[in-house]
């Protein structure tokens, strides 16, 4: 008997071979969009010492979160826009499973930083990736979290 | 043809999902610009508004956060191969207010209606 497969027969046969690998293998390429980004032409209107957190506000609106740094106001803007490819692979070893991951992605949240002093004057205005300019400890990942 | 686009719908809708997700409730633009510094006190705003989604102390003043936020995904799964976006986006506002609390400044971006679905490009 002679069997014939038609490109038809030949993908659906591709397909399933493929299917028992997919709870094994995966792919995934993401896009991730938070928050609208600030422009330079936005932040480059602030200069320290004579900007207000009135002129803050109104050129950079509504900041991500507002914080008390001693005697300073603390305005933190942040957005992200990245693509990642994430591909992982479980196997089975035993009575348990191995996974292991490789992942090419930007992590951390790009912003901006205003310091104002206590007459809410600017002093200081940061840009880049938010952790890095944060001031203390904070990391941007925990801030993006609790935004 | 009919028979392919069957077969590519049966086997392509099953790994596809959108979502969409709300915290809070939506802001009212028209509320916001009803605020006036110097002159709307906090009690006035929390009836306007509502409670704040957080309050943050500023020495002896305070600054109180409202947000509406909607998150948009989007996923298509073929086989191995995934494909997956997320859009998050708010309506914010953050009002401040004086040792008297007496409002001072509003700072607002309306920007919820910004979310997409989009999937990501290869």
């Amino acid at each position: 008997m002679r069997l014939f497969l038609g490109p038809w027969c030949v993908n659906l046969l591709g397909a399933a071979l493929l299917l028992p690998l997919c709870g094994c293998i995966s792919g995934t390429l993401a896009k991730e969009i938070r928050h609208q980004p600030l422009t330079d032409e936005a932040l480059d209107r602030l200069v320290p010492g004579s900007a207000t957190l009135e002129d803050c506000l109104s050129a950079l609106g509504a900041p991500l979160q507002v914080e008390e740094h001693g005697e300073q106001t603390i305005l933190i803007w942040g957005w992200r826009d990245v693509r990642g490819f994430r591909v992982a692979v479980s196997v089975p070893i035993g009575n348990n499973s191995a996974r292991f991951t490789w992942a090419e992605e930007a992590k951390d949240l790009k912003g901006a930083v205003a310091i104002l002093g206590p007459d809410q004057v600017l002093v200081l205005l940061r840009r880049g990736q938010l952790g890095e300019i944060l001031p203390g400890k904070r990391r941007a990942s925990q801030l993006i979290a609790d935004d | 043809m009919n028979k392919i686009l069957i077969l590519l719908t049966v086997v392509l809708l099953p790994g596809c999902f959108i979502s969409r997700s709300t915290v809070d409730r939506p802001l009212d633009a028209a509320l916001v610009s009803a605020l006036v510094p110097g002159e709307t006190t906090a009690d006035e705003v929390a009836s306007l508004m509502g409670a704040p989604a957080e309050v943050v102390q500023l020495g002896r003043r305070t600054a109180w956060r409202y947000e509406y936020k909607v998150q948009k995904q989007a996923a298509a799964f073929l086989f191995v191969l995934g494909l997956r976006g997320m859009d998050t986006q708010s309506d914010r506002v953050w009002v401040f207010f004086d040792e008297e609390q007496k409002l001072t400044h509003v700072g607002s971006s309306f920007a919820s209606s910004e979310a997409s679905y989009a999937l990501p490009t290869l």
